[in-house]
């Protein structure tokens, strides 16, 4: 037992070296996500009925001559921005990172505290804030241990170093966003008194909802295509009006309960084992991936997005600036020629059957999970690039998803190589 | 009988694993003790899958015909569910009750018609275009063994020109 804990904690490998050009695309994507959370109008709320987190501290801000529900302010929206814009220019090239992040933080955390202090708390944005504030623990952290360091005119502890920040930067920022899922997960237990698992065939129930909650959002008639109701008519015909269709895949995962308890299952396995991805390189990519891909086909099963979940995922689990990198210095060996082929033709042959008109909404749907990362790249850098750029969006999209892929084929050719060695039968000695 | 072997001390790296752990068991810890304190969440969505019927709101004109709510209030419409609750454990909570089910249910159309008329005021500070009346529906989904059906319940009404702000 003591031998098998002694070989799985030696086999855990040192946390890696962040280089800068890999830490500058993390920087960029991040910026360009925060640039479209601040790119809207001012917030529609003079007041906060329900003070939540940092609002509830009223008369410490009245102490300090601020309220938080001046965000609704346009004139200091405005000034907002321009902070903004001033402090991501900052942290996109790496200058003073130690008080832009901090800004960045505060702000945010500012409006989201505003909006979720309506009365109605919403649960989208949370994984941003703790990764901004985990940079800042980061940031702050390296300058104390500098600073300390300097003032005894000793030289910086070696974790410290300008060269380990970015390391820090990308550790820290997994740890903050994975471990929101265990979190959920403790809280489903808790509610459910321990039969959330046992029970989650009834989620399927709340597919129809949340497809009815998208249709009186917009009124958009694609919501309202599926099977029809049980009871299609009542007692009152004033009421059958609304008695819309049901989606096809809330009746099927009815249909199939062990299926349904299965497939949630999944998700809720994947969401106990979030913080896994700590370890390394590897865990981060599969673990990014699994919630990439599930976000998604929430979003096409339920009509339910967490879009800056997908998107922090998409930046530090999948990183595909880091396995460029990683490849280029050799540090982990280069897939094979025909594992890009393989990979590329896959992406085209994926992008293009998403597109066709002429498939079922079924299959257009699971074909976008399939592309998800690309989807997610081409949704954080679409408030900054322009129109005229959007074929330039559509290629960065598609190398994004290519590196996905050849990543993702080169891991399981490795773990089948590396069992298919473990099972081979030995020789027998002649 | 043979003793194991003392632990081996953990690597010098291991330390950097043990301290980020340590950061999300802290950030843990925080998010389940401070529940829904931005920017912290016990993120209870979805948390109690169970055979009940399951609800949601949506708005209506005076004649019944529904009305976008995104584009009329610029809230979506589980807003309209989650403010009601926030008002409702309010509730249960200043006046020493169980839980919601024993609110009694001239206060519940009191909690509704105030959450309505927020909504109003909040369209009508966009510039929205109001019709005379809005109503709030509730939505049941019921499931059997044969699928789903429905049931509707109008929960409150508001004249647009008299609303005002919660």
């Amino acid at each position: 037992m003591t031998a098998h804990l002694r070989a799985i904690l030696n086999r855990i490998p040192p946390v890696r070296l962040v280089g800068s050009t890999e830490a500058l695309v993390q920087r960029i994507l991040l910026a360009a996500i925060l640039w479209g959370v601040f790119s809207g109008p001012p917030l529609p709320y003079p007041d906060l009925p329900e003070p939540v987190g940092l609002a509830r501290w009223s008369s410490l801000w009245q102490s300090l001559g601020w309220d938080l529900a001046r965000f609704s302010d346009p004139q200091v929206w405005s000034t907002t921005r321009t902070i903004v814009s001033i402090t991501l220019v900052a942290y996109v090239a790496g200058l003073g990172l130690p008080i832009a992040v901090p800004i960045l933080a505060l702000l945010h955390i500012g409006i989201r505290t505003v909006v979720n202090s309506q009365g109605a708390p919403h649960h989208g944005h949370q994984i941003l804030s703790l990764v901004l504030i985990a940079q800042w623990l980061v940031l702050w952290s390296c300058a104390a241990a500098r600073l300390t360091a300097r003032l005894h005119s000793a030289s910086p502890p070696p974790w410290a170093q300008p060269k380990r920040v970015h390391s820090w930067i990308w550790l820290y920022s997994i740890a903050a966003a994975a471990v929101t899922y265990p979190i959920s997960v403790v809280t489903k237990l808790e509610v459910s008194k321990g039969k959330w698992l046992e029970n989650s065939h009834y989620v399927a129930a709340q597919i129809v909802k949340t497809n009815r909650q998208g249709y009186y959002n917009s009124l958009d008639p694609s919501l309202l295509n599926g099977v029809p109701l049980a009871r299609a008519a009542s007692d009152n015909p004033a009421h059958d009006r609304y008695r819309y269709p049901v989606p096809v895949q809330a009746a099927w995962l009815k249909d199939h309960r062990s299926l349904a308890r299965t497939l949630f299952g999944i998700g809720f396995l994947l969401e106990a084992c979030a913080g896994l991805a700590i370890l390394s390189r590897w865990f981060a990519f599969w673990i990014g991936l699994g919630f990439v891909i599930l976000h998604a086909s929430i979003g096409w099963l339920m009509a339910l997005y967490f879009p800056l979940n997908e998107w922090i995922m998409a930046i530090y689990f999948l990183n595909a600036a880091g396995w460029i990198a990683a490849f280029r210095s050799r540090e982990l060996p280069r897939p094979a020629a025909i594992t890009w082929i393989a990979a590329t033709i896959l992406t085209a042959a994926a992008f293009a059957a998403s597109a066709l008109p002429a498939l079922s909404p079924t299959a257009t749907g699971m074909l976008r999970v399939t592309i998800a990362p690309a989807s997610s790249l081409s949704a954080i850098l679409s408030p900054v690039c322009p129109a005229s750029l959007e074929p330039l969006l559509l290629a960065l999209s598609f190398v994004f998803q290519t590196i996905i892929t050849t990543v993702a084929f080169s891991g399981l050719l490795s773990a089948w190589r590396h069992l298919a060695t473990r099972f081979r039968p030995s020789t027998p000695a002649l | 009988m043979p003793l194991d072997p003392p632990l081996p001390a953990p690597r010098g790296h291991l330390r950097a694993y043990l301290l980020a752990a340590g950061f999300m068991g802290l950030i843990a810890a925080l998010s389940l003790t401070v529940r829904e304190n931005y920017p912290f969440s016990h993120f209870p969505m979805y948390g109690n899958p169970n055979s009940r019927p399951v609800d949601y709101y949506f708005l209506t004109d005076g004649t019944g015909e529904p009305l976008p709510v995104a584009a009329l209030t610029g809230e979506t419409a589980p807003r309209i569910k989650k403010r009601m609750i926030t008002q409702e454990l309010k509730y249960v909570k200043d006046h020493h009750l169980k839980d919601r089910t024993a609110i009694p249910p001239e206060i519940l159309t009191e909690i509704r018609t105030r959450v309505l008329s927020g909504f109003v005021t909040q369209a009508r500070s966009r510039g929205s275009s109001l019709p005379t009346e809005i109503q709030l529906w509730k939505g049941l989904i019921h499931q059997h063994n044969q699928g789903y059906s429905e049931s509707f319940e109008q929960e409150a009404a508001v004249h647009t020109a008299a609303s005002s702000p919660p």
